[in-house]
């Protein structure tokens, strides 16, 4: 059941209008929600939720017993324990076959002819498991660092895990911003549930029309055969599929951020106009921003930081970008990708004075659209690498994408021409993300807003009919697959 | 603040109007607020004048396969005497839609003396009663049949999907027990929702009946002219080589051709599980062959169950051979002279050259027969 399907828009009416009927019950609230996450999880793949209520059910054990406990070796073999089992789990089902694929070509290589007919196993990933063994983990140590008490209450905690806005594909809610939501009572407020509302209808919209577009009509052909669009083509293609991650996976963290707004619950912001940014450090603090700010938290800060000196600094931003690109996916594409995300920071912080948002923002005109321009590029590059071993259909490795650079880099012509409806598609995403929010977004929602209820609903109807009509045979959120 | 005097929540329950009313409009057909067009033939043969001795009631197979023009030139000729027959075949025909039509034919006319009825792949339509109910010919039909045969609503679809998503780690076997037990309930949970369901969508269909709306015509503009000439051929269902559909099914048959050697599909028989002696999967389809033996057998009429030919494609499984035989005369189509490419327009259908040979071969069998 993803958020582009009919069966979401009923599923959701019926948890919102069962939602505020029970809200004086906040047990039964809770309950109803947690049931109804339930549900939607196992529309995906019933037997993983298993799962889910194992690295709760450790994690909510973890962190009572942490609770109790004032002994550091007690306290550290409890946050060993919960790092092992949710970590555990992760790296089975995500990166098992990965890693044993690389043991047997290592060995294949030394001699050892058993390793060379070694099967990967069929090991199915289940739905979110990165996303909710984050969200889990980050319990606990924020528990063991006593930076948050831990809850008693089994419900909340496994609503806090399992809420179904963020269950699947992010934001990564931390514990410290979500549990104290639960201990207020339930308030419905008509502004806050407005526009949750209308985020909900520009995530379908930035997903159907233009996500769904770009990656069908240009990506996908461009990546399938590059060499039949040349240099020229290679650069729209790889400029789109920039644009098609960032449409797509910000829609989805916009339709999770409005539908529990609408239960009353507020997400964190996961995407903030990247393309804006003026440097890579900046770039990902506008970029899946609930990811990079964990990866800081509790990767990249105790591991030092940025440290004494430079050397320091680059091998702990170099160890915490590996570890993202990792977290992506269990291929060299992503390894490779988070690694240049890793050499591009250390470059732009290392080997420069660090400035605050108003000095960068004070400098001329021309070099703000010149930096944002190169920054773009940047990350461009990397996504060449980064696409090719993310979709099914464009799985080239990484030698499609060296063959790919190679092309670009030999300014080669192409023969085919690319689809008008993508350029464009891509051509308005520019537009409205390079915008101000003011001058379309937020009139737009003022706009919706101001329309008497019984025309917000025939706008709805028609709206969600016309994506239906127009969804490109209900192309899945891309994010799924991490 | 009262969610539910919010303004939001008001624009919400507006949407559920609209999309109710949308939905409504969109699945009339489905929802059984209109007869289906593919009845529309049908229904109009059946209200017509036209006698014929002898029916072929099928799905597409004999829609497509049987040219009654051809049929009636050769039996004439052997029998010595007019023959007259009709093909009241409509796509997608299962069983059960087969004896409606047939009852519906005896209350506007004589019996005929024979009717073929077609048994192939028409007996795994897995088709549940809303499905079927917009095919019938008024909601009468449609409450009478909930009401005698309730059996209609079980389905072999949940064994299906449930087959394809076996748990993935079950070393007691408690995970598939879990599964049947469940799915149990889910059965009879199914049927007794389901019930209620169609005696509203069957209430509907009686409503739009009484407003003397014939039947529901779709937005294809050839659509009078398409029912037209297949009523001017007596039911046949004549598709143009050159057409759309007509490509398609080539290729299809290219590629059948490509997988299945003519040998094989001559020496076929089925190896598979015998599916069909699973009464949970074909309850229906067995049941409505007793009824339709017992209607004929009432009314004096002969009765054949008809195998259609599929281009080299999978035979009748033995417990259906056995099954129909013991009801009535079972006629299968000569598959070593049918299996040739240039008889089938796709792998499921015969061409116009191949349903006029399995004429001619039928009015043979029937003539032969019937001495």
């Amino acid at each position: 059941m993803s958020f582009n399907s009919t069966e979401f828009v009923f599923f959701f009416l019926a948890v919102v209008f069962v939602h505020w009927a029970i809200a004086r019950w906040t047990k039964a609230r809770y309950l109803w929600l947690c049931a109804a996450s339930c549900v939607f999880y196992m529309s995906w793949n019933a037997k993983f939720i298993v799962l889910i209520v194992l690295s709760s059910l450790l994690d909510y054990c973890c962190g009572l017993a942490l609770g109790r406990t004032e002994r550091a070796g007690q306290r550290k073999a409890l946050l060993a324990l919960s790092l092992v089992g949710n970590l555990g789990l992760l790296g089975f089902f995500k990166y098992f076959n990965f890693f044993a694929e690389n043991v047997a070509a290592g060995c294949a290589r030394l001699g050892f002819e058993g390793a060379a007919r070694w099967v990967p196993w069929e090991i199915v990933l289940p739905a979110g498991i990165s996303f909710y063994t984050f969200q889990t983990l980050s319990y606990t140590i924020d528990v063991y660092r006593r930076q948050l008490a831990p809850t008693r209450s089994l419900l909340e905690f496994m609503l806090f895990v399992t809420f179904f806005p963020q269950l699947v594909a992010g934001p990564i809610v931390r514990a410290s911003d979500f549990l104290p939501q639960l201990a207020r009572p339930a308030r419905f407020d008509e502004s806050q549930a407005a526009r949750g509302l209308f985020l909900i209808l520009c995530g379908l919209a930035k997903k159907v029309l233009l996500a769904d577009t770009v990656g069908v009509q240009l990506v996908e052909p461009v990546f399938a055969r590059p060499e039949s669009f040349g240099a020229g083509g290679i650069v729209l293609g790889v400029w789109g599929a920039l644009f098609q991650f960032y449409l797509d996976f910000s829609a989805y963290s916009d339709i999770a951020i409005g539908a529990a707004a609408i239960l009353g619950y507020e997400l964190c912001l996961n995407f903030d106009r990247p393309f804006l940014a003026q440097s890579i450090s900046e770039f990902w603090r506008r970029w899946h921003m609930s990811l990079s700010t964990w990866f800081r938290d509790y990767v990249f800060l105790p591991l030092g930081g940025r440290g004494a000196h430079r050397l320091e600094f680059l091998r702990n931003m170099m160890a915490t970008m590996f570890l993202t690109g990792l977290w992506h996916g269990a291929g060299w594409n992503y390894v490779l990708w988070g690694l240049m995300h890793g050499v591009f920071t250390f470059v732009g912080v290392a080997f420069r004075r660090p400035q605050t948002k108003e000095q960068l923002d004070a400098r001329p005109l021309w070099e703000r659209v010149a930096r944002r321009a190169w920054i773009f590029n940047l990350v461009a590059l990397s996504m060449l690498f980064f696409r090719n071993g993310t979709l099914a259909e464009g799985k080239r490795g990484l030698q499609g994408s060296f063959e790919m650079l190679e092309l670009l880099c030999s300014r080669a012509a192409g023969s085919a021409a690319l689809s008008s409806s993508g350029l464009i598609a891509l051509a308005v995403a520019a537009v409205i993300h390079f915008t101000p929010k003011r001058w379309i977004h937020e009139r737009a929602r003022d706009a919706w807003m101001a329309l008497p209820a019984p025309v917000q609903g025939l706008g709805l109807c028609v709206f969600t009919g016309a994506l239906a009509a127009l969804s490109y045979a209900k192309a899945p959120f891309i994010y799924f697959q991490f | 603040m009262n969610a539910w005097s919010s303004k939001s929540m008001r624009a919400a329950l507006w949407y559920v109007a609209f999309c109710a009313v949308a939905y409504f409009v969109a699945q009339r057909q489905l929802l059984g607020l209109c007869s289906d067009e593919r009845h529309a033939v049908v229904r109009e043969l059946v209200r017509g004048e036209q006698s014929a001795e002898v029916l072929f009631i099928g799905s597409s197979q004999t829609a497509r396969g049987v040219v009654p023009a051809v049929f009636d030139a050769r039996a004439s000729e052997l029998a010595g005497r007019e023959v007259r027959s009709l093909n009241l075949s409509t796509l997608g025909n299962a069983r059960h839609i087969a004896f409606l039509t047939l009852e519906k034919w005896l209350e506007h006319h004589e019996a005929p003396r024979a009717v073929y009825i077609d048994c192939g792949v028409t007996s795994d339509l897995p088709e549940y009663p809303h499905e079927t109910l917009a095919r019938f010919m008024d909601a009468s039909d449609a409450l009478r049949v909930l009401g005698t045969h309730p059996y209609l609503a079980r389905d072999h679809r949940e064994f299906a999907r449930r087959q394809k998503d076996p748990p993935l780690v079950d070393p007691l076997g408690l995970f598939r027990e879990l599964d049947r037990r469940t799915l149990h309930l889910e059965l009879a949970l199914d049927v007794l929702g389901r019930g209620a369901e169609d005696c509203v969508r069957a209430a509907f269909n009686a409503a739009l009946n009484s407003a003397h709306r014939p039947y529901w015509k779709p937005g294809v503009s050839a659509f009078d002219e398409v029912v037209a000439a297949q009523v001017a051929e007596r039911g046949f269902l004549r598709i143009a080589p050159d057409s759309l559909e007509g490509q398609e099914g080539k290729l299809k048959l290219a590629a059948q051709a490509a997988r299945v050697s003519f040998e094989d599909a001559v020496a076929a028989q089925w190896k598979g599980e015998d599916e069909f002696a699973s009464p949970e999967r074909f309850a229906a389809t067995r049941e409505y062959a007793v009824e339709l033996a017992r209607l004929c057998r009432a009314h004096g009429i002969r009765l054949v169950f008809l195998d259609q030919p599929n281009f080299r494609g999978r035979p009748l499984r033995p417990s259906q051979i056995e099954f129909y035989e013991s009801l009535a005369e079972l006629c299968s189509q000569d598959k070593s002279v049918l299996y040739r490419e240039e008889s089938f327009q796709d792998p499921g259908h015969l061409s116009v050259q191949g349903a006029e040979f399995a004429s001619r071969a039928l009015a043979e069998h029937y003539v032969r027969s019937a001495r």
